[in-house]
Order: structure tokens, then sequence, then C-alpha cells
């Protein structure tokens, strides 16, 4: 028999987290039914979450519920924020809700009951249980139901509760606080919420009609293109024999984004890339030391082991003129917000800075060039820019070590090295769009992967962290400089963290230049313009509504070694890891690369999966219509529960035709299937993904040019290509 | 009677033509890529282009009959353009709520039009307007006209359906915001010169604008979420736009339409840009010896804008509730100047807020001056009413600055919690507009 904690734990776990704006991660809608079928999941997913008949009683107790979660869960937009909120969700709930007519009805009975609310959340659960009349065996299915009900606002609270590293003390027990208030609004409010018990009984099989097509389509899509990809990759099993050492290597995340840049890099010169997560092996929470803001700058599956000051290089003076530009910038922030937020104040501010903001739109819709070169100028007036530099003081030398030689030999670059290596980090600049954090690096925790680039290219020029190496057998000559970079995945181009002349840098950098152009003109083709220079100003524009696709139509892991695949047409579909089998014998980086990246890329693929099969139900819904509460997350118009999941605009070509295909993701790994199955043995999550069908995988065996793909019984099967015998 | 004069195009209507244009344009230039995708964009660009010339025809059309059946049509429009998707139940009852407010207001100034048409057997409202006098018919006709403009522009009771429209594309949102809501200022001050003439109307006037003005501002610092902020924050501008209609300053109140419009539709396209823009710490409350630098400060910044603005500094007539805003707005913009060092950065504050409060001024007297040829501001004597406005403004201005952290005390009185949450129920949208089930949102 399952105590109360239990039960209460089982019904969450049908709630997948969601982020906040500011670091969207993808995450699976279904995550918490990926122990059972993934066809059974999406008839499950669909009964739950994907209803749009719920009892009108149910409908009105949201009303009431998002009203105080919008109040109290508000990060910065109110200038009166919600009383007591120091006290926790439910405990300064129950002091307003006393006041709120709309939940008692000036009822003396509702009004003595609220006053009777014990402090404690968990409790008053209980209480609410016990007064709804509901009895042990609908317990679980009930709160279940209850959750789903509102499934946005629930997401929210299992990432505060179960997910967010360092959070306040009135968060502690959100995820209670949260059921708390939900059931005593169905008991003030409804008058029958065990309805929701039948209700969802009755309509379990609405849609499994369309489910059943849905499958079908999804299964169609995969094979046609596992038939291409993997008939492609057996093709060119021929490894090539590198003629010369190369000017330069470049890592890039294992993004999708990067695989037709790395493509287009390869053309135009000497140059070789590799592919790892964009965090490039620190796991590290940065804080900039002006402003004092501190994020995560890792995979979310992982917990940050060091914490980096972000500094700028520059001298002790040009630190403080750099301060005193910081104070300056922010002050005149300031008086813009007292003018705004106060009584009589917004109107002589209206009047006086009116004609301003016209002419500011105005330049902004026809002139997004100029008028961002203006406002750059007009900042680095104030304060000039210089690059960042990172303090490594809360890092041992054997914690730079291990970091530079994992990350090494990950990538099998353990000798000859290019005088320049770039460690390529990824983020999209986009200017007014509340999902920008969508298309940043997953790998950094929905951020720019430039720090973590800087950061480790920094390790490894460090003279005693190359002798650290060289203990291991890892020799990097002394003239081999590591460099940080940043790629702009919405205009291609490259930030080169040195302000170096070298004669050579100067020429990849010319080289990145056309390469990011090439890269403009392909990827202009999928977004449907005709003038792929226009890609340059999506940086700035605020009314582009699709700056980029992301990593829309995402079809394929790769994990293996790029001479292999150098020549085939990805498509920028898949995703990029290099991996050489015979440098990791006994498998343990292949694990790795199992156990984390290859999970990070099932959630996304998952949520553009999902995204793209219902927009209303896991997706975000268009951008047009959008609103935005308590600068943490989007709701649709007037206002609704918060809309999780990618929007529209990302997986559609517009309101009626899917741009994303559905399709689960095809690992792809180049060991043998003996190794793969090893490490699959060992782990039962990794069972359960394969076992479930939440992804798919191919054993790509180079040395006698066979393909096995895994079925759901986790045996092999050999691959047979319909193309080959054509 | 004369039908033939469609139109008469004077000072003001070149301003309206003006702003038309402008916002217009950007909003066009916005649209072209933020809605390019949609599929009934065509459609939308048909309607907007159908708007523009029907808001044309309404600020220069000179008969009456003319004006009435552009102003329904241009609201309609509006109308059209607000429901994107009529799948989307909420969206469509917002389009609803809007249309009902509209034709109502429309009816309203049916009655009023047709009164005046009757009463001096002219359409023609250069004549109607030349002609009038003080009589009950002008009077009752004037006082439908102000409810017609009160439900145009939102003003209280008449918030509900603005609060309610949110459901709107953001684009169609700064277009209504920085154009249509203005309408209710607009058909005020085109019968200004009747409504000059009837103190007492100019009185309720400025009571509702007050009013108004009070309940969009409390409302607007209570919201979370970003668009409903800046629709209860019209709804306040709108008011103070009242105000100023009904201290006789009409001028002042056509330069706060188009600015505020711009300003508005602004705030409305860029509103995605919240995510990454985190509130600062404003030091409240200030010391006193900040506060009273602060005051010099502000009385610099009314000095520098009634000089801008042509007006006598401490004139004894309306003209002096602006000057005393202007010194509100100075004192504020130089306690953010003065909060970190009082004294190492006063004179920078003198600097700043004297050049703001000629700045502001500067701005405001450009329109008035474009407009003097329709002698179109006529200050009044300053009354108890007026004198009652500012003080309340005053008070909760420094009760912002000075009382706000009780707010984060232990023991809140059951009062103010009371009050809290009365106001965010009355600021809340119209349920039907509202979407409590995600699966029922359809894009």
């Amino acid at each position: 028999m399952l105590n109360f904690e239990n039960i209460l734990e089982k019904s969450w776990q049908n709630i997948a987290p969601f982020w906040p704006l500011q670091n969207l991660i993808a995450t699976n809608p279904l995550l918490g039914m990926e122990n059972i079928k993934f066809n059974e999941a999406v008839n499950l997913g669909s009964s739950y979450f994907e209803q749009d008949n719920l009892p009108q009683e149910i409908l009105d107790a949201n009303v009431e519920n998002i009203k105080y979660l919008q109040l109290f869960f508000d990060d910065g937009q109110a200038t009166i924020n919600m009383p007591n909120r120091r006290d926790g969700f439910y405990n300064s709930w129950k002091n307003i809700a006393l006041h709120d007519s709309k939940l008692h009805q000036n009822d003396q009975a509702k009004i003595k009951w609220l006053k009777s609310l014990p402090q404690s959340s968990e409790i008053a659960i209980k209480k609410s249980l016990a007064y709804l009349n509901v009895n042990k065996d609908q317990l679980e299915k009930f709160l279940t139901l209850s959750l789903i009900t509102l499934p946005g606002w629930a997401s929210y609270m299992q990432y505060l509760g179960s997910w967010k590293n360092d959070k306040n003390e009135n968060l502690e027990n959100v995820k209670d606080d949260f059921l708390a208030v939900r059931l005593s609004i169905f008991y003030l409010i409804c008058s029958n919420p065990l309805q929701l018990i039948n209700w969802h009984n009755i309509n379990y099989h609405l849609m499994e009609n369309r489910n059943k097509s849905l499958l079908k389509e999804i299964d169609k899509n995969e094979q046609k293109y596992h038939q291409n990809l993997i008939t492609n990759l057996v093709k060119n099993t021929q490894q090539n024999i590198k003629k010369k050492r190369s000017d330069a290597q470049f890592v890039f995340c294992i993004d999708v984004r990067s695989e037709p840049f790395r493509k287009n890099i390869e053309m135009v010169g000497n140059y070789e890339t590799f592919g790892f997560a964009g965090f490039f092996g620190i796991a590290t929470s940065i804080e900039d030391n002006l402003s004092g803001k501190k994020y995560d700058s890792c995979p979310v599956l992982l917990k940050p082991n060091f914490k980096i000051t972000r500094t700028k290089s520059c001298s002790h003076s040009e630190k403080k003129s750099d301060k005193r530009g910081f104070k300056k910038l922010n002050e005149i922030k300031g008086f813009y917000q007292s003018m705004k937020y106060n009584f009589v104040t917004p109107f002589p501010l209206a009047e006086s800075i009116g004609l301003y903001t016209g002419a500011y739109s105005f330049s902004k819709v026809f002139l997004p060039k100029i008028s961002h070169k203006i406002k750059k100028f007009l900042n680095r007036k104030i304060r000039p820019e210089f690059l960042n530099d990172y303090d490594l003081k809360n890092m041992s030398l054997e914690d730079k070590g291990q970091i530079a030689l994992n990350f090494l030999k990950n990538i099998n670059l353990t000798k000859n090295f290019a005088d320049f290596v770039f460690l390529c980090g990824h983020g999209s600049h986009t200017e007014n769009n509340a999902f920008a954090s969508s298309l940043e690096c997953g790998a950094c925790g929905g951020r720019h992967g430039g720090d973590n680039s800087a950061i480790v290219a920094k390790i490894l020029n460090e003279k005693a962290v190359r002798n650290f190496l060289e203990k291991q057998g890892i020799k990097i000559a002394q003239k081999v400089k590591f460099i940080g970079a940043m790629h702009n995945t919405t205009s291609d181009e490259v930030e080169i963290f040195s302000l170096s002349n070298d004669e050579k840098l100067n020429k990849i950098k010319a080289d990145l230049k056309i390469a990011g152009f090439n890269n403009r003109k392909y990827r202009a083709e999928k977004l449907g313009i005709s003038k792929a220079q226009k890609l340059q100003n999506y940086n700035n524009d605020w009314a582009q509504i699709r700056p980029e696709w992301g990593l829309a139509q995402n079809g394929s892991f790769i994990i293996g070694p790029r001479d292999l695949i150098k020549n085939i047409d990805l498509e920028g579909r898949s995703f990029l890891h290099s991996y050489q089998s015979d440098a990791d014998k006994e498998g343990a980086i292949l694990e790795g690369i199992m156990l984390a990246p290859m999970i990070v890329t099932k959630w996304i693929n998952l949520q553009y999966l999902f995204s793209t099969i219902n927009n209303s139900a896991y997706g975000a819904g268009s951008k047009i219509t959008k609103n935005i509460t308590g600068k943490i997350a989007p709701m649709q118009g007037n206002g609704s529960d918060l809309m999780t999941g990618l929007p529209l605009q990302s997986v559609n070509v517009n309101n009626e035709k899917n741009y994303h295909q559905k399709q689960r993701l095809l690992v792809v790994i180049y060991a043998p299937k003996e190794k793969i199955a090893k490490i699959i043995n060992k782990h039962e999550m990794l069972q359960s993904i394969f076992k479930n069908g939440w992804m798919k995988l191919c054993a790509l065996d180079e040395k006698n040019k066979e393909a096995h793909i895994l079925n759901d019984n986790l045996k092999w099967q050999k691959f047979a290509s319909n193309l080959l015998e054509e | 009677m004369n039908l033939i004069n469609l139109f008469n195009i004077d000072e003001l209507s070149k301003i309206m033509l003006g702003v038309i244009v402008i916002i217009f344009t950007i909003i066009f230039g916005f649209c072209r890529k933020y809605l390019k995708y949609e599929s009934n964009y065509r459609n939308f660009l048909a309607n907007f282009f159908l708007l523009f010339c029907s808001l044309s025809i309404l600020v220069c059309s000179d008969n009456l009959l003319l004006f009435l059946f552009s102003y329904l049509l241009s609201n309609l429009i509006l109308v059209k353009l607000m429901v994107h998707n009529p799948k989307w139940i909420s969206a469509k009852n917002s389009g609803i709520m809007a249309r009902k407010n509209f034709i109502f207001s429309s009816a309203l100034l049916a009655i009023a039009f047709a009164l005046l048409i009757n009463l001096h057997q002219s359409f023609s409202l250069k004549t109607i307007i030349a002609a009038s006098n003080s009589s009950l018919t002008t009077n009752i006709a004037l006082a439908l006209i102000i409810v017609a403009a009160m439900m145009q522009s939102a003003i209280f009771p008449f918030h509900k359906w603005l609060l309610s429209s949110l459901n709107s594309p953001t684009p169609v949102s700064a277009l209504m915001h920085g154009g249509l809501i203005n309408g209710g200022g607009f058909l005020i001050v085109r019968f200004s010169n009747i409504f000059a003439d009837s103190a007492g109307l100019l009185n309720v006037i400025f009571i509702v604008g007050f009013i108004s003005c009070m309940i969009g501002t409390i409302f607007k610092l209570v919201q979370s979420d970003i668009k409903r902020m800046l629709a209860c924050s019209t709804m306040a501008q709108m008011g103070f736009m009242f105000m100023q209609c009904g201290l006789g300053l009409f001028g002042a109140a056509i330069a706060h339409l188009v600015y505020h419009g711009f300003f508005k539709s602004y705030l409305f396209l860029a509103s995605a840009n919240v995510v990454n823009d985190s509130r600062m710490d404003l030091k409240y409350p200030p010391k006193n010896s900040t506060f009273f630098l602060a005051i010099l400060c502000a009385i610099l910044a009314s000095y520098f804008f009634t000089l801008a603005n042509e007006n006598k500094f401490l004139a004894a007539d309306s003209s002096l509730f602006l000057t005393i805003i202007a010194a509100i707005g100075g004192a504020q913009l130089s306690l953010a100047i003065l909060k970190n060092r009082p004294f190492q950065n006063l004179a920078a504050a003198i600097l700043i807020t004297s050049s703001a409060g000629w700045f502001y001024g500067f701005n405001v007297n450009l329109i008035e001056n474009f407009l003097s040829h329709n002698h179109i501001s006529s200050p009044i004597e300053i009354n108890y009413l007026h004198i009652g406005a500012l003080v309340i403004f005053v008070t909760m201005w420094l009760s912002l600055i000075f009382m706000r952290s009780p707010l984060y005390l232990k023991n809140i009185p059951n009062l103010v919690t009371k009050l809290y949450i009365n106001l965010v129920n009355l600021s809340q949208p119209a349920r039907q507009t509202l979407t409590p089930n995600r699966n029922n949102y359809k894009s």
C-alpha cells in the first residue's frame, strides 16, 4: 500500500518541468511517461493534455488559480507585489483568499472554512481532499487530474520544486503549495470536482483515431529517412587518409545547426572540424563581476562544479572606466523605470519622449542596421567594449587538467594539433524575441556558449595544464593556440575572442566570412528567403517573427569520426558528436556520450516532435498573440495557462503547414554492436528508452560495412536497404 | 442644408493625418515581417489599408454623416483586425465586446449629431460649431458626445473592453493603443469650441478623466503581465488626456494624444523585450536631504517647462496644473539621478532635469503652436476640483515613493490586503475572453 507522500509524488510524475523564458530548456512534455511504450504514452498524453472540453466549473477554478499564480510568481513585472510573498505561495494565498469575494462569494461558511485552513500545505491538501470526499481508491487519479488540467503552471512548479538550483526559501514546498491552493479553490468554486474522474474515463479514447494515423505518419517518416541516411552512411565507410596537417581545427557544439556550417568551413580551406557538447565539458556557473548576475552554464542534467567570475580583459584603469560606464548605462535605465512606474510621472514621460520613440520605432522597422549601429555607437561611447576574461582561481590544476584531458580525449584530438584550435560555442542573437533562449545552446543550459568556449580555451593555453597533459601522453607544441569563439546561428558570423593581428589568423577570419556567406545561402533557402544577405540583419530586427529555424527538422544523432560522413548531405538535420571507437577500447567515452549528450538530443527531438503534433497542447502557440506574465513565461492573449513548449513559428511554415518532420531521433553510433550492447545492458535508463521506442538506435561497423538496428526487444537486426538493391 | 461640403481640412486634421500616416507606416513596416507567414495576411493588409483610408476620412470630414460613417467603419474594421482567428473563442469574445462598445458609442454619437443637425439645420461641422450657443439641446448633444468619447477611449467605467482586448495580434494592439483609442480625445477637441463655453461640462470631463487616471494607474501597478499592464497604463493616459480637455487645454490634450500614441505603440511592438529587462532598485524611500534637493530640481524643471511652452511660470489659470505635473516629473527624474550620491550628482541633476523640463515644454509647444490658428486652447480659471485633483496626485505620488515598504512588512493590515485583491479582481479581463484551458486556444 502506497502512503500519501508516494501517491503525491506519483501524480506529479506526469508533469514535465518548464524552464522560464530566460533559459528555455527543451524537454519532452511526456517526460514522466518514458517508462511506458511510446505509442501508449502518446495516447495517455492525449487523454491528459489534449482535451478541449474541460468541465465548466473546472475552467472557472482555473481562472482563479491562474490569477493567483500570476501574482505570486511574478518576477519583476508588477510594481506593487502580492503581499506576504515571503510566506510561500500557499500561505500568502490563504491570507488574501479571506478577502477575495470571487473565491468565497461572501458565503460565511466558506469564509469560516478558509479561516480554519492549517499552516502546512501538506495538511491543507489532506483537509481539502477530505472535504471533497475523495476516497482512497480515487486519490491518485484525482490528484493526477488536478495537475494535468492546469498543465502549464504545474510544469513551472515541477521546475521550481525539482529542477531549479539555489531557490529562495519561500519556494521550499512549492509543489505542495500549488496543490493545496488548487484543491482549496476546487472546494470553494466547484460543486463537484470529482466529476473529473468520470470526465477522463469518458474522454480517454477520444483521440485514439487521430493517434493511430499520427503513429503511422511517424513510422513512415522514419522509415524513409532511415533508409536514406543509413544507406548513405554504409556506402561511405572508406576512411580518408590525412594528407597534411590542417591549418586550423574547430570544435563545434553537437547542435544540428553546426553541421552545415562545419561543412562550409571544411570546404573553404584546409580545416578540420569536431563535434562536442557546446559546454566543452566544464560544468560551471558564471557570475558577472559588475552586474552580479549569475547563471549555470552547463546541461541541466549536471550540477555546476565550479563558480567562475567573468571580468574584462583590460588594464586596471580601463576596468575602472568600464565599471563607470556600466553604472551610467544602468542609471539611464533607472531614470526611465522611475518615471514609468509611479503616479502622474508617466504622463510627462510619454509627452517628453513620445516623439523620440516614434522616430526610434520608425528606424527599427525601416533602417534596422543603421539604428543598431547608432545604438551600439552610443553604448560604446558610454561603455567601451573589451574582451571577456575569466577568474579561474576556484579551480585547482588537477581540475583544469582533467577537464582539458577529457575534452581532448572525447573528440580524439590527442595529436596532430593545428596551430590554431578554435572552440566554437554558439548562440543566437535576436531582438524582441521572447523565445530567444530556445535558440541558444542547450548544452549551456539555454545560454550562449561563448563563455564556456573562452574558459576552456584559457585552460588549454595554461602552461601548467599543458605540462599536466604531457604527463598523460598528450603533447601540444608551444605554438599551438586554443582560442574561444562564438558561432552566431542567426547570422552565421563567427566572433573570435582574440585581438591578435596574426596574418594566419586573419586569413582564417576571412575564410570564416566566406563560410558564413555560403551557409547563409543554404539557410536562406530553407527559410524561404530570396536574399541570403538579409539574414545578417535578423540579429537586430525586432519585427522578425522567425529569425532562424533553430533545431527544426532534427532527425538523427551521429556519433562517429567526421571523415566518414564528411561527404554526405545531412541536410542540417543531424547532431554530430566526434567519436573514434578504436581510441576508446573500454567504451567509457561512448558510455559518457550515451548518458549525457544523447539524452539532451532526445529531449530536444521530443520537444520539437510534440510541439509539432499539437501546438496548443504541447507548444506555445503563435508568437503574434502571446503575452508574457511575470517576465517568466508566455501566455496567450488576455490570460491563459502557461504555454510551455515551442512557438508555432519554430515548427510550422505558417498556421497550417508543418515544417518540422514528425519523427523520433535516430542515433547512429560508429562502433561494434557488442560494445554498444554492453553499455545498454549496464543502464536501465538506456534499456527503457530503446525498449519503449523513444529513440531509435543504429550501430554502424565501419570495418565490415554493416549496419544493425536495435529493435524493441533490444535485439540487433541487420539493416536491409531498399535503396541499394534498386 | 449643405450636404456637398464633405471635407474641411484644418490644423487639427493635418496633425491627425500626420499621426495616422506615421503610425500606420511604422506598423505596416512591422507587420510586413511579423505577419507575413499568416495564411490570412492578404486579408489583413486589405483591412489595414481600409482602416487607414477610413480614419483619414474621419479626421478630415466636415459633413457629420460622413464623420459618423467613417467613425463607425473605422471601429468595425479595427474589430476585424483584432480577431485574428475566430476559431479561438476567447478572441472572438473580445471582438464581440469591443464591437458592442463601438456600436453603442456610435449610436450615442448619432443621436448627438441628429440633435445638432436639427438645431442648426446644417450637416456641416464648421457651420454648427460657429453657430452654436448654449442651449439645452446643445448641452444634451455635448453630454452624449462626452459619453461616446469615454467609450471610445476606454474611460472608466467603460474600460472593460480595453482590458479584454489583448487576444489581438501584437501589432493590432499597437495600432489600437497608438491610434483609435485616442478617438475620444479627438471627438472632444473637434467640438472644443462649443465645450469651451460650458464650464460645467468641462468639469465633468475633468472628473471622469481624473477617475480613470487614478484607477488606471493603480491597476497598472498591480498587473503582472506585460500587455495588461500596458492596457491599464493606456487607460490612465486617456484619463490624463481627458483631464487636459477638462482644463480647457485642448492643444495640450492633442499633444498628449500624439506623443502617447507613438510611445504606446512602440511599447506594444517591443513588448517581447521585457524578458531580459530587469527592474532596477530605485532606492525608495529617499533620504530627506535627497528629497529636498529633488524639489529644488523640480522647480527648475517646471520653470523651464513653462519657458519652452510659452506660458507664464505661475499663471493663475488652469495651465498651472500642467506646470505642477511637470514639477512632479522633474522631481521624480532628479530622485533617480540623486539617489546614490545626492550632493555629488546635484549639478548633473539640475542640468538634466532642467533640460528635460525644457524639452517637455518644447514638445507640447510644438503641437500647440501648430494648432493655435484654431484658437484651440483656452485655459480656464483654476477651481477647487483642479486643486483637489492635484492634492490627490501629489499624495499618491509621495506615498508610492515613501510608503512602499509597508507592503513588505510582516503584518499587512487587512484593509490593505482587501484593497489589493479588489483592485486585482476589478482589473481582470472579462471571463469569456480568458483561455483557462490551453487547448481552447487556436493559432
